[in-house]
């Protein structure tokens, strides 16, 4: 048998292995110990060096490694504020040490996959941007976290830093469920009129303050022959046509439910509000424009094909940029027209975060740490005015300091008075009960949705559609 | 002796089997049932893991009140459910919309494929070239297809096809937004990518078609119509079963292609049963009734498969 053979170090291995050695511990450790043991009586430590891109979040005197090592997966809906979000992403990861996976799909099918994944209790994503209407299910199934005591965590909040009073309060409220606040929200929007300015001059006509102003707007600017139409709402197909027709319905006076708890959809107000939204489409809107949502919609206002519409302001930066739009410079933008109730109602709207229930309590942390990171201050300043990188600039930032300071208002200029409008839309038009805030919402949306979509479509009258959603949700909160 | 359901039993001599090696023990665990059974095992776990299971659990859920809305009201409702959809307008509105997109669109499909074969099956300057156009709409994905047709084909006054119709004097129509014309679309849309499947079919079923049948039939028949009905039918009947089975049973299940076009609307005027089926339960968050309404779907495939298969029997 072969004995196994040692090998002995040469002189020059020898020689070679211990200057090595003495370089890395003269590149390593070794020479901070020294100069540590000789500066030992220096009066105060070392300054912690902060990474200039951390400087603002390091403020906040959190530890924001908490969570580190964490990954967490977010779901978002395709839109230019969360694409923008998503290029700071290392910054986070840098921050706290929490990898973030972004899954990014339509709204619709995102709502679905949101709730199932809550449901079945299967942790999935750990934060999903939320809509409003959704937080009184979510709260009622106990499916999300109340951030109260992560709020009251000095660990891990500071709120002096994160300064939620400073964030639009319509939208906390919206984000919160029988006063228990559920997310915090990230990004938002009013829903705006969005007009040609150039034609109204043209044609002399006023900015509409009223739902009948809008209708003889739209009628003298209606030339379908030449492919021009009068106007629409933006968002028609079914189930989204339930973003505008609440404004139109509220402005007229309508009520969700009367003091017993009985659905009121097909009120006088309501059969009112849907024979006017139903005449303005079917006289001056476009073509099919019942299966229009607001992509449709913006896409025939940029290209010159639509004298009005209505859309979520943070959709207007599409039709100010030259490479995507034909009116750049001859839209002006309006608050909504007051009804016969005699006022105006706009959307509540933002994208939120809460926090699955169903992650483990470190994700917990890390996907609080992350909502913090998004919904504060300096996120929302790199995102929007801050922003160097290709996209537009955001234009539904959540602080409302930033919205009345000139650095953001001159990149939100999209067209004449736009940070005004939308301030304005957003403190006095906003109606809490835009929606009913109650969790049968999905379902009653639902019926609601399609019984106007068949309103529309001309297959049943307004009153008949309504009748037949009125008792179906009679029949929804009974179960 | 043998049992004559054995896996290798094909009546070979009896030193070739390789059974011969394993007589050792006449015990189950050194069997050849064993064997095959340990053969089939993975395949079979998957098919009942990932079949049955979840077809068992959605017939379960439809005894059941389950409305994700309102937790609390959650509870055994027997045949609950299945009462509620009797009276459901909504549901025979689908049912009906289902039974017409399904029988027009399947008969179309046969018809147009048969016709396309035949036409197919000459060789003529450019027929591979022709061949491999007529399938590319198979290759693509129903929801690519849905959006294609209605973006690009059928907006009014800008697709292509409405503005063909509006140039020649037809007028431009609202495709898929009109309520009586939005159902005709969706048939079109579902014929227009499933015709060439037909056509695959149908084809390669005329190459394989016995030469000394038709070349009588070419002497004796008086007209290529008679050739047609009374020996080249009756000889492509079982392919042509075989279309109806595979394309009735995806059209029951269509969902991606309508659901891109249309979502259901105008109203309710194409909401097929499966759409119905994922807005109640997936929309509406009812789930129980959704699970009914899914249930009663599956009973509706299985019957409509079982009759074709049954058909498909008594002619062979």
């Amino acid at each position: 048998m072969k004995r196994k053979r040692i090998d002995r170090p040469s002189r020059r291995k020898f020689l070679g292995a211990s200057a090595a050695g003495i370089g890395v511990a003269m590149t390593s450790g070794l020479p901070s110990i020294w100069r540590g043991r000789s500066q030992a009586y220096a009066a105060a430590p070392a300054a912690k060096v902060v990474d200039p891109e951390l400087a603002e979040f390091e403020k906040a005197g959190i530890d924001w490694k908490q969570a580190s090592g964490e990954q967490i997966t977010v779901m978002v809906i395709p839109s230019l504020f969360f694409r923008v979000a998503q290029e700071f992403s290392p910054q986070f990861t840098k921050l706290t040490g929490v990898q973030v996976t972004w899954q990014v799909i339509p709204p619709v099918q995102m709502r679905e996959k949101h709730v199932l994944d809550l449901s079945t209790k299967t942790g999935q994503f750990a934060t999903v941007s939320t809509d409003p209407t959704y937080y009184p299910l979510f709260a009622t199934n106990n499916w999300v976290e109340e951030l109260k005591p992560y709020l009251d965590n000095p660990a891990l909040t500071n709120k002096e830093w994160l300064d939620l009073k400073d964030i639009f309060p319509i939208w906390l409220e919206a984000a919160s469920y029988n006063g228990k606040l559920y997310g915090l929200p990230y990004d938002g929007e009013a829903t705006l009129l969005l007009y040609r300015s150039d034609l109204y001059g043209a044609k002399n006509i006023a900015v509409p303050q009223t739902f009948d102003d809008l209708l003889e707007a739209a009628r003298r600017l209606h030339d379908p022959a030449n492919n021009f139409f009068g106007g629409n709402f933006g968002y028609h197909i079914r189930l989204i046509n339930m973003y505008i027709w609440p404004s139109i319905f509220r402005a007229y006076g309508g009520e969700w439910f009367d003091k017993a708890g009985n659905p009121t959809v097909n009120s006088k107000q309501s059969i009112d509000a849907t024979s006017y939204y139903v005449e303005f489409l079917t006289k001056y809107g476009p073509p099919g424009v019942a299966n229009w949502n607001w992509p449709e919609s913006l896409d025939a206002f940029v290209t010159g094909r639509l004298a009005q519409t209505f859309i979520g302001s943070a959709t207007v930066p599409v039709a100010a940029n030259p490479a995507k739009s034909q009116v750049v410079g001859k839209f002006g933008v309006g608050r909504w027209p007051k009804g016969p109730a005699g006022k105006r109602v706009t959307s509540v709207w933002n994208w939120s975060f809460p926090i699955n229930k169903a992650i483990s309590p470190k994700a917990k942390k890390a996907t609080w740490l992350w909502i913090q990171w998004m919904a504060s201050k300096p996120m929302q300043i790199q995102t929007s005015y801050g922003y160097k990188g290709k996209e537009e600039s955001r234009s539904g930032v959540n602080r409302v300091s930033m919205w009345d300071d000139e650095r953001y208002r001159k990149t939100v200029a999209f067209a004449p008075g736009f940070a005004d409008t939308v301030l304005t839309s957003i403190r006095e038009d906003t109606d809490i009960d835009w929606r009913p805030r109650i969790p049968e919402w999905p379902e009653l949306a639902n019926i609601l949705g399609l019984q106007l979509h068949r309103a529309l479509a001309k297959q049943a009258t307004p009153k008949e559609a309504l009748d037949e959603a009125n008792v179906k949700i009679a029949e929804l909160m009974k179960r | 002796m043998r049992s004559p359901d054995r896996l290798w039993d094909r009546g070979g001599p009896e030193e070739a089997r390789p059974v011969a090696q394993g007589r050792r023990s006449a015990s189950f665990l050194s069997s050849e049932g064993l064997f095959a059974w340990l053969m089939i095992s993975p395949g079979l776990v998957l098919m009942v893991g990932l079949g049955t299971l979840p077809l068992v659990f959605l017939v379960s859920l439809s005894f059941f009140r389950i409305n994700l809305t309102n937790p609390a009201g959650n509870r055994w409702t027997g045949l609950g459910n299945y009462i509620r959809l009797l009276a459901d307008g909504q549901f025979w509105n689908s049912m009906q919309v289902t039974a017409i997109y399904t029988i027009s669109g399947v008969a179309l499909q046969i018809v147009i494929g048969m016709a396309l074969a035949l036409f197919l099956f000459r060789v003529f300057p450019g027929h591979k070239l022709l061949r491999t156009l007529i399938i590319l709409p198979v290759i693509l994905a129903p929801i690519v297809v849905g959006m294609l047709w209605r973006t690009l084909l059928l907006t009014p006054r800008f697709g292509a096809l409405d503005y063909i119709s509006y140039s020649v004097g037809l007028g431009s129509h609202e495709w898929l937004t009109n309520s009586r014309l939005a159902l005709l679309s969706i048939i079109v849309i579902h014929v227009w990518q499933w015709t060439p499947f037909a056509f695959l079919v149908f084809l390669a079923s005329l190459h394989a078609l016995p030469v000394e049948p038709l070349e009588a039939a070419r002497l004796d028949c008086r007209s290529w119509w008679q050739e047609l009905w009374y020996v080249i039918l009756p000889l492509m009947a079982p392919a042509i079963v075989i279309v109806a089975i595979l394309r009735t049973i995806a059209a029951l299940n269509a969902f991606a292609a309508i659901y891109a076009a249309t979502e259901g609307g105008p109203g309710t005027a194409t909401q097929i049963l499966n759409l119905y089926i994922h807005n109640t339960a997936f929309v509406g968050l009812s789930i129980g009734y959704g699970s009914a309404l899914g249930t009663v779907q599956l009973l509706i495939t299985v019957v409509v498969a079982l009759l074709f298969f049954r058909f498909r029997m008594r002619m062979a």
